[in-house]
């Protein structure tokens, strides 16, 4: 409710202005029913001179209620599309705030969907609420009373026909609940495959996973479908069953009229009327159900909503004034365990790096750099232990300070949709042509924008599908490098690149970033093999930290790893 | 109108299989609707023969028979058309259910065949959107536009109709209170249609 209440901050007007219009809709709705009844009296006593007068009020008030239903339906459009804009910004805002850890914990495409369907339910219901929260009670209320003044003698017929659509309305209200939760949630998945088979749609294509996928796909999607004809079943049932009830409310007091019209001949007339007041309750209570019922389905989507703003981010940043933190990286018997799992990634792992070194990091598939790394620019905290940057742990310094002091180049680059000017920016806001250019010269990255035609402002498509590997992950590493960090960590970020070009990037950095603590992962020793120090990890342990001829004279792993490469390599050569 | 034309298409390749389901709610529908307004009709009767019955109690006779046979048929139909308007929302919907889930899978099938070209030149989203919204709207289109809709224009005509043939100017008086509703019926149909055309091409290709 909150949500609604923060959603609604702007639109108050508007919405004073639906609420009144809804009103003006049921005074004119209520007044109609009375007037057509005088104009048919009129007709009967064959009075042609107030036909014309009382079918003019006639129209006017039909006029009137129609400006004011479009009045209503305009406004509560206008309010139900802003705070649902509202929202979406604030989930939006929230999400970006997350951690990594949230987003796992949520599913990517999951948010997608709250972000879209849940959204567009809470703007239905915002619609909903606006159009029918007053008329209806209103519309109730009147015809309520207005029939029990008809014909009194049959209040029992009223008060059986709001009883029993009420348990209908209820019982059905709570079998649904469960249901549209269910639906919900497998709309969910049904995203989530298909979002993953886009992600992955080159692998799916190589490995020919088509009909598997497809397969998968189609349980999920029965699943829904099974559940959509049950809660439909169930809709189908009701509004039949509720015009049912209502008919026979009519039959019941027409026939009772029977027993009054003895003592009472007068209610031959009136039970036109009370019929008519039956009906209005009837529709009243009907839009009241099915308001109840889309209510909540909404209610289950604001709740799904609030789970997103009520969700802490898993890392929080002090408010600490911004500082310059230079590239000295300290971990200090650092253990990791990632969310959800029980083992450790990263065990006691304690070294010391000056600014300006370059540090290699090897070790197998699965060893832990990159896990180690992450922990640098404080993508997860350590479980244990302390991690430094600069002498302060990371855990001590705001946001900015981390982000401006370490840049993570990731092992799969990925590039936002837009200019690669765009993309650049995002390692440094405001940089400029000449930022820009040197950042891309030592990336080697100029060579192929120097060919586009708008160069830095050449687009960059979806999925970043207009730039190969290997020019993806120079671009990566010009963003990296442009904002001249105090720490820079390549995660197997040269993997796709030539080995001149490799060697070329590796030169530029010594020579042009020779202030910055630079760390190169890779599981390739000849990758890291001028590095000042190389940190040697397997099975999330730290088992050597050295020079290359240290290890190589003293450490039984890297020697081992060493071999094999060497092997590999010499016979990659022939 | 080319739009519309691969829109019946596409419908129709889906919905063929259900022709039977169809066939028979639509006579479930005329039916249903015949029971409505006939309905009416026996109340106005079963209305008079109160005032008779009134009537005749003035003059000393104590005759109900007439009343209640009318009061009971016009239970009867009430019921009918009761049952009649279940049975074609519970045809529909299950029509409705398995015609979308079979699009959704074909669509999710068809994405797997699409050369690796076309995922680079859509966008992600706007596949992903068909998942969820795109299919959603057909949903709610069916579901609303063929029961209620059908069902309505059917109804608006025959009602028109009846008020017509018991009194010409009771029927234009009526009618001057339709505004309203005629406008939202002339809006829910604009909004289905172009749903329905506007939705469709982009899946069917
Ligand atoms: N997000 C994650 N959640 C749980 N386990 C993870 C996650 N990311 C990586 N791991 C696991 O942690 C281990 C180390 O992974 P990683 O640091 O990526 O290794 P490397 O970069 O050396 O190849 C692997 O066993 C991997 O399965
Ligand atoms: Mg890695």
């Amino acid at each position: 409710m909150t949500i609604l209440k923060n959603a609604s901050k702007k639109f108050h007007v508007s919405i004073i202005f639906a609420v009144l219009a809804a009103a003006l809709m049921v005074l004119a709705t209520l007044w109609q029913p009375k007037l057509l009844q005088s104009i048919i009296n009129a007709i009967m006593k064959q009075e042609s001179n107030k036909i014309m007068g009382i079918g003019f009020w006639l129209i006017t008030i039909a006029v009137i209620g129609l400006i004011a239903g479009v009045i209503n339906t305009i406004m509560s459009a206008k309010v139900a599309q802003g705070m649902a804009a509202e929202i979406r910004e604030a989930a939006f805002r929230k999400i970006q705030t997350f951690s990594f850890g949230n987003i796992e914990q949520f599913s990517s495409g999951n948010l997608v969907v709250r972000l879209t369907n849940d959204i567009n339910q809470i703007q239905n219901l915002i619609m909903i609420l606006l159009q029918s929260l007053v008329r209806i009670p209103l519309l109730f209320i009147g015809s309520f009373i207005l029939a029990m003044v008809t014909i009194p003698q049959l209040w029992w017929v009223i008060i059986l026909l709001v009883i029993i659509i009420g348990c209908i309305t209820f019982f059905s209200f709570g079998v649904m609940g469960k249901h549209f939760k269910k639906i919900q949630r497998l709309i969910d998945k049904v995203n989530e495959l298909a979002k993953e088979n886009l992600m992955g749609i080159r692998v799916v294509k190589s490995f020919v996973q088509e009909k598997r996928q497809t397969q998968g796909f189609a349980n999920t999607s029965d699943q829904l479908m099974h559940e959509n004809i049950l809660v439909g079943n169930v809709f189908s049932m009701l509004m039949p069953l509720f015009m049912l009830v209502a008919n026979m409310a009519i039959v019941v007091s027409i026939y009772f009229a029977g027993d009054l019209v003895r003592a009472n001949p007068y209610v031959v007339g009136a039970i036109t009327s009370f019929t008519n007041y039956l009906m209005q309750i009837m529709m009243a209570l009907i839009i009241g159900g099915m308001m109840s019922m889309m209510a909540s389905r909404a209610v289950v989507s604001l709740g799904r909503i609030k789970e997103i703003m009520d969700t802490n981010p898993m890392l929080k940043y002090p408010d600490k004034p911004i500082q310059k933190l230079d590239g000295a990286v300290e971990f200090d018997n650092v253990s990791f365990v990632y969310p959800d799992e029980t083992k450790p990634t990263l065990k006691n792992i304690s070294f010391q790096v000056n600014p300006g070194e370059r540090i290699g990091i090897v070790g197998a598939t699965g060893s832990g750099k990159t896990t180690l790394a992450q922990l640098i620019p404080r993508i997860f905290d350590a479980t244990k232990g302390i991690v430094k940057v600069g002498g302060v742990n990371v855990q001590d310094v705001n946001e900015t300070s981390l982000r401006n002091a370490v840049a993570y180049v990731l092992q799969r680059p990925i590039l936002f949709s837009g200019t690669i000017a765009d993309n650049l920016r995002q390692g440094k806001r405001d940089a400029n042509e000449t930022e820009m250019k040197r950042a891309s010269d030592i990336a080697q990255a100029s060579e192929f924008i120097d060919t586009r035609e708008q160069g830095f402002a050449a687009p960059v498509e979806e999925r970043s599908s207009n730039f190969s590997g290997g020019q993806k992950q120079r671009l990566s590493i010009t963003r990296g490098v442009i904002g001249n960090p105090s720490v820079l960590i390549l995660d197997d970020s040269t993997s796709a690149l030539d080995a001149k070009s490799e060697k070329l990037v590796k030169e530029a950095l010594d020579k042009k970033m020779n202030h910055t603590t630079t760390f190169i992962i890779s599981e390739k020793i000849s990758s890291v093999i001028n590095a000042d120090r190389i940190l040697v990890l397997d099975k999330g342990k730290l088992v050597g930290f050295g020079t290359h001829q240290e290890l190589l004279a003293n450490n039984s792993i890297y020697q081992e790893i060493y071999q094999t490469q060497k092997g590999k390599q010499e016979k990659g050569d022939q | 109108m080319q739009d519309f034309k691969t829109a019946v298409k596409f419908f129709y390749h889906y919905l063929k299989p259900y022709k039977l389901f169809f066939f028979l709610s639509v006579i479930l529908v005329i039916f249903a609707t015949a029971m409505q307004v006939i309905a009416p009709l026996y109340m106005g009767k079963a209305i008079s023969e109160l005032a008779n019955y009134a009537i005749e109690l003035n003059k000393g006779v104590n005759d109900k028979s007439k009343f209640v046979h009318v009061v009971t048929l016009l239970g009867i139909f009430f019921f009918l058309s009761t049952c009649a308007t279940f049975s074609y929302n519970w045809l529909l919907n299950r029509v409705t259910g398995y015609a979308t889930n079979k699009m959704r899978i074909s669509l999710f099938a068809k994405l797997q065949t699409l050369p690796i070209r076309f995922f680079d030149t859509h966008s992600d989203g706007d596949i992903l959107s068909r998942f969820t919204s795109d299919i959603d709207n057909i949903t709610n289109a069916m579901n609303e536009a063929m029961g209620s809709i059908m069902a309505n224009i059917i109804l608006f005509f025959a009602i028109i109709f009846m008020m017509f043939k018991e009194s010409v100017p009771m029927a234009l008086v009526t009618m001057s209170t339709v505004p309203i509703s005629l406008l939202l019926i002339t809006y829910f149909i604009k909004k289905h249609v172009t749903m329905l055309i506007y939705n469709k091409p982009k899946l069917a290709n």
